[in-house]
């Protein structure tokens, strides 16, 4: 995957450290990633059953 | 102070960020909002609360697909100078208080505060958080743009696929009567989206200024084809000749797709007599299916292929489509269910695929105003789409026709609202260079007030 390459982050002034709002940020998007393609399979699976009625 | 977290600058990523933890917070807010979709399903309810009638309570969505244009119209500068996180809190707030205040207005019986809350405050969370990522995906995605934004735009439509079965089920749960459940249940959702709203927000991150993926250098010299490598702001795109092209080939679109989307159930019914409700609602999920794949399918193909050659196919086979169903679509159920499913994923690919066709056009300054501003075209289609089906079909039934006559004249309107569109796309052109903005922002070009009319002496390229 491609990463990207920054100058300014939580910690101005020391663009040489692990920006602490990246710190938090990585995490929260990886739990986000998830929560979403749950949500996405729910509501897919969800509709797929009404989808049977169609042709069932 | 602890908002300066919110500001654009505190939301810049640090080395080494990968930019695939970006679109989560995208869909975060996108699979929220897109929970309008599924507000039909508080419909009954509303009406049997209220005792009140559909087209009354059928205002309140009006309301907000009208509040998402006008507020992503006039906010889209402000979404663009204050950066993602900002703008998806503010809509973190507008969208869960139209909830909040809808429960309010459910629970003293008073039906203007479910105008004002879901409809008005909850229409600004609509148009905020709607093009609150779309720029910063595209910095993000300068390779890939439509790929990105479909994923995003995905989101919208895959919203009501969640929130359908999940408000269903909270109005069952929380009492016996479901016109009796409406206000936990909004409850419920508001603090769902808040929540899910304001960790996309917290998550999100831009781009440092002049980031590129790595092995991936921007065009510097001429355009090619279609795609500009300078900026227009947004105040001149709604100058060019251009944005008005692309707004009517939005137009078109949508009016064309929401007219089959708005009267899917009873048209399936009118079309095949051994159609019931049941088998109609699948077919509505069907198409809510074929309308968040077609937003990431269409739009990522649209990276390859290109912006107006992808809209060719929205509105040129899409026109073929419809006629299709005008002529032939009564010889069976899974023919017109897939001409009907075709032309519903083109009406998704064409919202996905638009910030990139706008990015192309104008450049990525301020894409996401202009963006904004060209959502109008979908408010006005909102009303447009189904008033032209939803009017044939009863002025049809009040002269005795019944079945699939009665949309046979609104679909071959419809095949010409699309050709219209064809045609708008047709004659877009590259933006002239005296709209190009200089590094501070400000128009190189000189010559006062812009004439339209020279527009057409720009070639192709």
């Amino acid at each position: 995957m491609t990463t990207g390459a920054g100058t300014r982050n939580d910690n101005p002034g020391d663009p040489g450290t692990t920006p602490r709002g990246d710190a938090v940020a990585v995490p929260l998007s990886l739990l986000l990633w998830a929560l979403v393609l749950i949500a996405l399979a729910y509501g897919v699976i969800s509709t797929l059953q009404k989808v049977t009625q169609l042709f069932g | 102070m602890a908002l300066t977290f919110l500001d654009r600058d505190r939301s810049v990523a640090g080395p080494g960020y990968n930019r695939w933890l970006f679109p989560p917070a995208a869909l975060a807010v996108h699979l929220s909002i897109g929970q309008v979709y599924a507000f039909s399903v508080f419909k009954t309810p509303l009406v049997d609360h209220f005792h009140s009638s559909l087209t009354a309570i059928g205002i309140v969505f009006s309301i907000a697909i009208v509040m998402l244009g006008a507020s992503a119209a006039i906010l889209g500068t402000w979404v663009e100078r204050s950066g993602p996180r900002k703008s998806m809190a503010a809509a973190a707030l507008c969208w869960s208080s139209g909830f909040l205040i809808g429960a309010l207005g459910v629970a003293s019986d008073q039906l203007w505060l479910v105008y004002l809350g879901y409809g008005v405050i909850g229409g600004i969370g609509l148009g905020i958080g709607y093009i609150s990522p779309v720029s910063t995906l595209i910095k993000w995605f300068p390779d890939r743009p439509g790929l990105a934004t479909g994923l995003a735009i995905m989101g919208f439509g895959g919203g009501a696929l969640i929130a359908s079965p999940l408000s269903n089920k909270l109005l069952t749960t929380y009492a016996d009567k479901p016109q009796d459940a409406i206000v936990p249940a909004f409850l419920t959702l508001g603090a769902l989206y808040l929540v899910a709203m304001l960790l996309g927000a917290t998550a999100a991150r831009v781009p440092p200024a002049g980031w590129a993926p790595p092995g991936w250098t921007a065009p510097t010299s001429q355009a090619s084809g279609m795609r500009t490598t300078a900026n227009v702001t947004a105040a001149d795109a709604i100058r060019t000749r251009s944005f008005w092209l692309l707004w009517i080939v939005l137009f078109c679109n949508v009016t064309a797709g929401i007219g089959i989307l708005e009267q899917a159930s009873p048209m399936i019914q009118d079309f095949f007599s051994n159609v019931d409700a049941n088998a109609a609602a699948g077919y509505v999920g069907l198409l809510s299916l074929a309308n968040m794949s077609g937003r990431f399918i269409w739009s990522s193909t649209s990276d390859v292929i290109g912006r107006k050659a992808t809209y060719m196919g929205y509105l040129g086979i899409g026109a073929v489509l419809y006629f299709l169903v005008a002529t032939t679509g009564t010889s069976s159920v899974a023919w017109f269910v897939a001409l009907t499913a075709l032309i519903i994923s083109f009406y998704g690919g064409g919202f996905a695929t638009v910030p990139a066709y706008l990015k192309d056009l104008f450049g990525g300054l301020e894409v996401g105003a202009i963006h904004g501003r060209l959502l109008t075209a979908w408010s006005a289609a909102g009303v447009a789409g189904p008033l032209i089906v939803n009017r044939i079909a009863d002025a049809r039934k009040a002269n005795g026709i019944k079945g699939a006559d009665l949309y046979t004249l609104s679909l071959s309107i419809m095949v010409g609202v699309l050709i219209v569109g064809f045609l708008a796309n047709l004659a877009i052109r590259p933006v002239p260079e005296r709209f190009h903005a200089g590094p501070d922002g400000a128009r190189r070009g000189t010559g006062g007030d812009v004439d339209l009319r020279n527009e057409e002496e720009v070639t192709n390229r």
